[in-house]
């Protein structure tokens, strides 16, 4: 297992190369200097081009890159061409709400929809079965934005039960992390249904029946670990897509996360803020898709002795 | 030895209602087993058997599958009358049954030796505790001729003859009064099938169990049972015992064509020898005898009118062949 870990991690590297690299280069590739942001409007274009001089803006793309690349593995993504605060201290101060977002979003996925599918799946056909994959059809066709915004205008605007924006108490946190989810969770309790329908039918639950186990423990015991497996893989792959997400939602919410840093850093043309939320984003999908992996090396024994 | 009638089916019927069509799957099966008796259940593929090992245990498929008539007795008990409480007790402990693919019957989640302990914590009725059922699965892996340090392992580090053991292990782990075995040797190869039939056959002498063993295999039937049905289209179209139908002196032109041209009981590889023509269609069977279409010696009145049973001691032949001279019962 240690030795698994070791070699996805050794994976990583090249994958972050991949991502920053294309960054760097979309990023170089669009107008604006630092000069200019900087100093103004009203600085001459010798001020500008000596200041630019001095960031480095003139160096070589690959020396640019070479330099970013060196400073990000200490830790260090360069300073902020806009109020010249490091950028790695940025991120952290923004960073909590967007951990916070996301940690909640997948709970409420995996609390909701894995019990919701097993239901389903057990009362196939029920009134229970077909109202919740009805509301699930319903819930993964909206987009994510969508959802927000109509949650804002029921429960804050017309209700008046919880805030639209904000990110100071766990209050503000409930629609965001619905609207984050919903599509989620509607994606996964349909995948739990099916596989768990699918499984039932397997001869290893046969063999269970043929034992005497009542049906309930022919469903804990036997029927959801291998239920699991393929939901998942499914789930990491959505985690990925749920932190992407979180932009969008940050941004619907007013919630002070690393999406709104970065939106407003590609507002401000601030190529240092960009290229380390992208950074640090792209790492957290790394660490959530090895997190994953892990994990399923627990659910599936034939993983994990391989 | 105590040999009382252990199950008795009478009349069985059983039909499986899809969306599309109802698959009459068993059509009045009458069978008999004694306590220490071995069954060879043979017949092609769609004859029902499997249906017949599932109808003892209550496991058709919910919704779908469904007993319609008739009767199963087992040990004094209706079985098509028990409840599913009832039916618990008796599963895994009374009868066991080990299905037909043994690569798939294994859960791949959990460690062999939990799955064999399984059957003996849901039925600890001599409360035993958990280092005794730890001790049972160790002697019960020794039985199968596995070493007991493997029960830890899980199923898709065992090979397929060594699940098929862990299979057999799990069924005979409460001692059952009745064990249904379907076709327990045809994902095997023929060295570890040998080994295996010899092997169910030691632990049935030694525990006095009863068998009922399901396979297409004529040569497998002749080495170890007491007593032959055949299956045809859900019926049980020859019975008696291994003597009865093997001495050739008088079988249902279905079984002679499963004897093929092998003409003896000396010869221990008989196979089944293809029968021209296929099963018919059990969701529209035909009138008459059921083997009509396919039966070389068909007659007029086989056509129209279902043959009864012709009974000479414990042999019984549904043909209407022996039906216009001999010994008519029902
Ligand atoms: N779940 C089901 N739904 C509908 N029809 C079924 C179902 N299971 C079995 N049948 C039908 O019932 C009949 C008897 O099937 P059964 O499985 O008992 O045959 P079998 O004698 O065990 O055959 P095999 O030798 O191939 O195992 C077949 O016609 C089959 O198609
Ligand atoms: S009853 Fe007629 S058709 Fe059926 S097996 Fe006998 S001879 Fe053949
Ligand atoms: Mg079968």
């Amino acid at each position: 297992m240690i030795k698994y870990i070791i070699k996805r991690l050794i994976m990583m590297i090249p994958v972050m190369l991949g991502i920053t690299l294309l960054v760097f280069t979309i990023m170089s590739l669009s107008p604006g200097d630092p000069g200019t942001l900087i100093l103004g409007p009203m600085a001459t274009q010798e001020e500008i081009d000596a200041k630019n001089q001095e960031l480095g803006f003139y160096d070589p793309f690959f020396v640019k890159y070479f330099d970013f690349v060196i400073n990000a593995v200490q830790g260090d993504l360069g300073t902020s061409w806009y109020n010249n605060q490091p950028v790695t201290r940025e991120i952290m101060n923004r960073f909590p709400v967007t951990f916070k977002l996301t940690i909640y979003s997948i709970l409420l996925t995996v609390i909701v929809s894995i019990p919701l599918g097993t239901i389903a799946a057990l009362k196939q056909y029920s009134i229970i079965d077909n109202v919740s994959m009805l509301l699930a059809l319903f819930l993964a066709s909206m987009p994510v934005f969508w959802l927000g915004l109509m949650l804002i205008i029921i429960f804050a605007l017309n209700l008046d039960i919880l805030p639209a924006t904000g990110n100071e108490n766990w209050k503000n946190f409930i629609l965001p992390t619905i609207a984050l989810a919903g599509s989620v969770i509607a994606v996964i309790s349909r995948m739990t249904r099916v596989t768990m329908i699918e499984v039932l039918h397997m001869d290893y639950i046969r063999t269970a029946r043929a034992k005497g186990a009542t049906e309930g423990r022919v469903v804990r015991k036997h029927a959801i670990q291998n239920t699991l497996i393929p939901v998942v893989t499914v789930l990491g792959v959505n985690l990925g897509i749920m932190l992407g997400g979180t932009v969008l939602i940050e941004q619907v919410f007013g919630m002070a996360g690393i999406g709104t840093l970065m939106i407003n850093a590609i507002r401000t043309k601030d190529i240092p803020l960009v290229m380390g939320s992208v950074t640090f984003l792209a790492l957290c999908f790394s660490i959530i898709n090895l997190l994953v992996d892990i994990s399923y090396g627990f659910i599936d024994p034939r993983i994990k002795t391989e | 030895m105590d040999n009382h009638m252990l199950l008795e089916l009478k009349d069985l019927e059983v039909v499986y209602q899809t969306d599309f069509e109802n698959v009459y799957a068993l059509n009045k099966v009458t069978l008999s087993l004694n306590a220490g008796e071995t069954l060879g259940l043979v017949g092609e593929t769609g004859a029902g058997k499997t249906t017949t090992a599932l109808s003892i245990l209550k496991l058709l498929p919910k919704n779908i599958g469904k007993i319609t008539g008739g009767s199963i007795m087992f040990d004094g008990v209706d079985i098509v009358k028990a409840t599913e409480g009832e039916m618990r007790k008796i599963r895994g402990n009374k009868i066991s049954m080990i299905f037909q693919d043994p690569m798939t019957s294994l859960n791949p989640v959990i460690p062999v030796g939990e799955q064999i302990a399984e059957s003996l914590e849901l039925h600890n009725t001599q409360g035993r505790t958990a280092a005794e059922i730890e001790q049972r699965v160790d002697q019960m892996l020794e039985l199968v001729g596995i070493s007991p340090n493997r029960k830890t392992d899980f199923p898709h580090q065992f090979s397929g003859g060594m699940k098929q053991r862990v299979v057999i292990a799990i069924a005979l782990a409460c001692d059952p009064a009745l064990l249904i075995a379907d076709e327990p040797t045809t994902a095997l190869d023929v060295t570890i099938q040998a080994q295996v039939l010899a092997m169910m056959g030691e632990l049935k002498e030694k525990l006095n169990t009863s068998l009922i063993l399901i396979t297409h295999d004529l040569g497998i039937v002749a080495q170890i049972c007491d007593k032959v049905a055949v299956m045809y289209a859900g019926e049980i179209i020859e019975s008696g015992t291994m003597e009865d139908v093997f001495s050739r002196i008088e079988n249902h032109p279905y079984t002679v064509g499963l004897f093929g041209s092998i003409p003896n009981l000396e010869v221990s590889t008989l196979r089944l020898a293809p029968i021209n023509g296929l099963m018919p269609d059990p969701t529209d069977l035909p009138k008459g005898c059921k083997f009509h279409p396919r039966c070389p010696k068909c007659m007029d009145i086989c056509k129209t009118e279902s043959p009864r049973v012709y009974e000479t001691g414990t042999h019984q032949i549904m043909c209407h062949l022996f039906t216009q001279e001999g010994n008519v019962i029902q």
